[in-house]
C-alpha cells in the first residue's frame, strides 16, 4: 500500500479537528487531534506495524476513503486519462456566439475593444449550415450567447437560437442555452422573445451597491446603470419563474465589502432564482483584486458572502463546485468540440480575447464549413496536458493545469494558483463544519 | 473519524464524458459541475 500524494489535511484550532480531504476522489474525513496522531503515523508509513488498538480500524478507514491506496496505482496517470477524456468529450459541442462586440457600456475594468459592426445575414446563413451539419452528431449542445452585449444583435440571436432549438429537438439532442448579458436591454418584450425560444439561463453583473456599481458599470456616456439593471432582472425573474440569472459581482478592493448590501436589496420571492457568484477582477494593478487583496482576505470576504448569499435564499450552488472531484479540463476552451463564433465568421477559442483575426483559430465559409488556420489551430490543441509544477501540486485535479491560453502565451499556469489553495481550504471548512464565523485561522497543508 | 464524503469512482465521476452516456446523464453532468461561468474574467477555478 502507499499514500495517496493529494491527500490534503486542513485543521480547524476552534474544534481541535482536521478535515481529510482527497482532492482526486473528493472523499472528506473529519478526525479528531487523537486520531490525527495514529493517521499520521500510517500515512507515513501505510505499512507500518503499530501497537494501537484502534489502529485497524483507522488503517481501514484510510483505505475506504483512498487516503491510502494500492502500490499499483498511478495517481497522476488517472489525472492525465481524465483531461484527455475532457477534452476529446465527443458527446457534447459548446458554442460561444458573439452577435456583436459592440457594447454599450463603457466598464472601467474591461479588456474587450468594443468594434462597431453586428453578424450580417450572410455569415448567420453560414453558422446555420454548419449547425445543420454538427448538431445531429452530437448528444448535448451547450449554446452560451456572449459579446460585446449580444442583446444588440437581438434579432440575429432570436434567428439562430430558434433555428438551433428545432435542429435539436428533430435530432434529438439536448440542449442548454445560455445569455451573458449586461441586461440593460432586457426589456419585457425581449425577455418573452428569449424565453420562446427556451432560453432561461442569463448571467448579469453588478459590481455591489448602485455607488460601487455606478462607478465601475457605466454608459458610454458615463451615466450609471444599477437602477435599470436591477428593474430589468427583477421583472425577468418575476416574468417566468423558469429564467435563472446567474448575478456575478466582479470584484475587487473598491467593491468587494459592499456585496453583503446588495444581497440584502433584491426582494424575497426572486432569491431563489439568482445564482450568486463572486469573482476577482483582473487586469492591470489599478483594478486588480489579487494585485490589491490579499487571498486571504479575498477568500475570507468571499466564503462570509456566500453564507449571506444561502442564508438569504439565493442560489448557491457554486459554493461547492470548486470541491467537486472529476473536473476534467480546466475550462471549456480546452475542449476540442468547442468553439466561439464571432460576428464576423472567424472562429476561436477563448472568450477573453481582443479577437484580432491573427488570432482566429478557423473560419466558417458562407457554405458552412470550419477552415482550421492551421497553425494556430495545432498550438492550443498540441500543447501538454501540464505545466511541469502541475504534476506536483497536490491541488491538481480540483485544477485540472490552469489557462491555457496564459500557459500559451506566457508558458506558465497564471497568478491565480495561489487562489485554488485558499480557497479549497475554505470550502473544506465549510463543508465540514458549516460555520465559518468560528474559523479565523487558516491552514493549508499540502506536500 | 466522521466520514462526510465517500471517494467518488472514476466510471460515476466520467459517466458524462463516456460513450455510453446518455443525453440527459450529458446534461446532469454539466449541471453537477456548475458550468456555467463564460467570461473567465477571473481565470476562475469554477469547474468550466
Amino acid at each position: 500500500m502507499k499514500t495517496s500524494y493529494y491527500n490534503i489535511c486542513v485543521d480547524n484550532p476552534d474544534t481541535k479537528e482536521t478535515i481529510l480531504f482527497n482532492s482526486l476522489y473528493g472523499s472528506l474525513t473529519v478526525c479528531t487531534t487523537r486520531e490525527m496522531a495514529s493517521i499520521n503515523k500510517l500515512l507515513a508509513d501505510p505499512n507500518g506495524e503499530f501497537s494501537e488498538s484502534k489502529i485497524t480500524s483507522i488503517r481501514q478507514t484510510l483505505i475506504d476513503q483512498k487516503n491510502i491506496i494500492m502500490d499499483d496505482i498511478d495517481e497522476l496517470e488517472i489525472i492525465r486519462q481524465r483531461k484527455l477524456a475532457g477534452i476529446r468529450d465527443e458527446n457534447r459541442l459548446d458554442l460561444i456566439i458573439m452577435p456583436t462586440l459592440d457594447c454599450n457600456f463603457a466598464c472601467t475594468y474591461c479588456y474587450e475593444t468594443h468594434k462597431p459592426g453586428k453578424m450580417d445575414s450572410r455569415v448567420e446563413d453560414a453558422l446555420k449550415a454548419w449547425l445543420n451539419d454538427q448538431v445531429p452528431r452530437f448528444k448535448f449542445v451547450m449554446l452560451h450567447w456572449f459579446g460585446g452585449e449580444p442583446l444588440l444583435g437581438f434579432q440575429q440571436v432570436i434567428a439562430i437560437t430558434r433555428h438551433l432549438q428545432e435542429l435539436a429537438r428533430r435530432s434529438g439532442v439536448e440542449y442548454v442555452f445560455h445569455m451573458t448579458t449586461n441586461g440593460y436591454l432586457l426589456s419585457e418584450k425581449s425577455i418573452l422573445a428569449l424565453n420562446d425560444c427556451d432560453l432561461f439561463d442569463f448571467q448579469i453583473t453588478i459590481d455591489g451597491t448602485a455607488t460601487t456599481h455606478d462607478a465601475m458599470r457605466l454608459l458610454k456616456n458615463g451615466q450609471g446603470t444599477f437602477q435599470r439593471l436591477f428593474t430589468n432582472i427583477v421583472r425577468a425573474a418575476r416574468i417566468d419563474r423558469r429564467n435563472k440569472i446567474t448575478l456575478r459581482v466582479n470584484y475587487n478592493h473598491q467593491n468587494l465589502h459592499t456585496i453583503p448590501q446588495l444581497l440584502e436589496s433584491f426582494p424575497d420571492d426572486i432569491r431563489s432564482q439568482l445564482r450568486v457568484t463572486f469573482e476577482p477582477i483582473f487586469g492591470s494593478c489599478e483594478v486588480s483584486a489579487t494585485g490589491n487583496l490579499s487571498s486571504q482576505e479575498i477568500s475570507q470576504a468571499t466564503a462570509n458572502d456566500y453564507r449571506i448569499a444561502k442564508n438569504l435564499g439565493y442560489d448557491v450552488v457554486l459554493v461547492g463546485s470548486g470541491l467537486n472531484p472529476g473536473k476534467t479540463v480546466y475550462c471549456y476552451a480546452e475542449r476540442t468540440n468547442q468553439y466561439i463564433i464571432n460576428y464576423t465568421g472567424d472562429v476561436y477559442k477563448c472568450s477573453v480575447s481582443r479577437f484580432e483575426p491573427e488570432k482566429r483559430v478557423g473560419t466558417l465559409t458562407s457554405t458552412g464549413k470550419l477552415i482550421h488556420e492551421q497553425q494556430n489551430w495545432d498550438a492550443w490543441k498540441d500543447m501538454d496536458l501540464f505545466e511541469t509544477q502541475c504534476n506536483s501540486c497536490v491541488f491538481l485535479p480540483l485544477c485540472m493545469g490552469g489557462c491555457r491560453k496564459t500557459r500559451l502565451e506566457k508558458h506558465g499556469t497564471g497568478s491565480f494558483c495561489a487562489l485554488v489553495p485558499t480557497n479549497t481550504s475554505y470550502l473544506l471548512k465549510q463543508v465540514a463544519f458549516g460555520n465559518l464565523d468560528q474559523v479565523i485561522l487558516r491552514q493549508v497543508q499540502s506536500k | 473519524m466522521k466520514v462526510i464524503a465517500k471517494p467518488k469512482e472514476e466510471k460515476e465521476l466520467l459517466i458524462a464524458v463516456s460513450e455510453e452516456a446518455k443525453p440527459k446523464d450529458v446534461q446532469q453532468g454539466i449541471i453537477a459541475q456548475g458550468q456555467c461561468c463564460v467570461d473567465h474574467l477571473c481565470g476562475c477555478n469554477c469547474s468550466c
